[in-house]
């Protein structure tokens, strides 16, 4: 049985269901933010436990949810704070000497058997690894995801002109590191 | 644009989202531990005392500094690295979070309009 939004806040507003409010919204929603977060992180051991932040949080903070987004749109908000947040502590972590997590990453897009093996998607891979972390978001939200800048500019709270701008940039990049291999 | 292909969705292990909801409901439900790296604070702490102490009662030498004191001269001396020191923890990532969180507590927040996206 497919649960509408609607539905699931109303289960998870009353406290005779919201157990059962929270595992729908998890049923629902779990494959599209997993996947978004995974984009960022690569590694599945990341990814798994960044999608459990997501859900735990998003639970904890129902109280703040108005409605004024889709529970999409707010889990979405949540899953790319949370994986932005992940990867600059991985970054400052590296100031303390003790790993490169960007080299971990690019190992991860040359050995892992989750990318296939498809030389064109490793490739793409690495490309875009050599974006900052928020104009990846952009281009996964953009072209991979398919969502509008409208709701781009819901989930990363900026304006859509900054969003248009360095989607452009991101896709010039991208095109041009990959005409040059 | 048509010469950027369209990323595969990954793979994930086997039953992955039929187990997420379940291990999700039971994190939801579990209180808040206290962090690892406090149960080796204490244990360090606790142990050093009982060191200053034995050494009080076995050898009449008296004790100088603190125990806290003395990790400071060995980490001031660099004769323990800052692995040395990670390594002495249960949870090594937990008490490199909270030095992160105290170096760049006044760091910006994450999501701002000025912020350059290019």
């Amino acid at each position: 049985m497919k649960v509408n939004d609607q539905e699931i806040l109303a289960q998870l507003r009353s406290p005779f269901t919201k157990e059962l409010g929270f595992r729908q919204l998890i049923e629902t929603y779990q494959k599209p933010v997993y996947q978004v977060i995974r984009r960022m992180v690569l590694i599945h051991e990341d990814a798994d436990d960044l999608t459990q932040n997501t859900f735990i949080k998003a639970y904890k903070a129902l109280d703040r949810f108005e409605g004024n987004s889709t529970l999409f749109t707010w889990l979405y908000r949540i899953a790319t704070n949370e994986s932005l947040t992940f990867l600059e502590k991985k970054k400052k972590r590296f100031f303390f000497s003790l790993e490169d997590h960007q080299e971990k990453l690019e190992a991860y897009v040359d050995h892992s058997p989750a990318l296939t093996g498809e030389e064109i998607q490793v490739k793409l891979q690495k490309s875009l690894l050599k974006l900052p972390d928020k104009q990846r978001l952009v281009f996964h939200l953009k072209y991979e995801e398919e969502l509008s800048y409208e709701e781009i500019a819901q989930i990363t709270g900026t304006s859509i002109g900054a969003l248009k701008a360095s989607y452009h940039h991101a896709v010039k990049k991208i095109e041009q590191d990959l005409s040059q291999e | 644009m048509s010469q950027i292909p369209k990323l595969k969705s990954f793979q994930t292990p086997e039953n992955y989202f039929e187990e997420l909801p379940e291990k999700i409901l039971a994190k939801a439900k579990r209180r808040k531990p206290i962090p690892a790296w406090t149960w080796a604070a204490a244990a360090v702490v606790l142990l050093g005392v009982g060191l200053w102490q034995a050494g009080g009662i076995y050898e009449e030498k008296p004790v100088l500094v603190s125990p806290e004191a003395e990790a400071l001269l060995y980490i001031e001396s660099e004769q323990w690295s800052t692995e040395d020191v990670l390594s002495l923890s249960e949870d090594p990532n937990a008490l490199l979070d909270q030095i992160i969180e105290e170096e760049y507590a006044k760091t910006a927040p994450l999501w701002t309009e000025e912020e350059t996206w290019f």
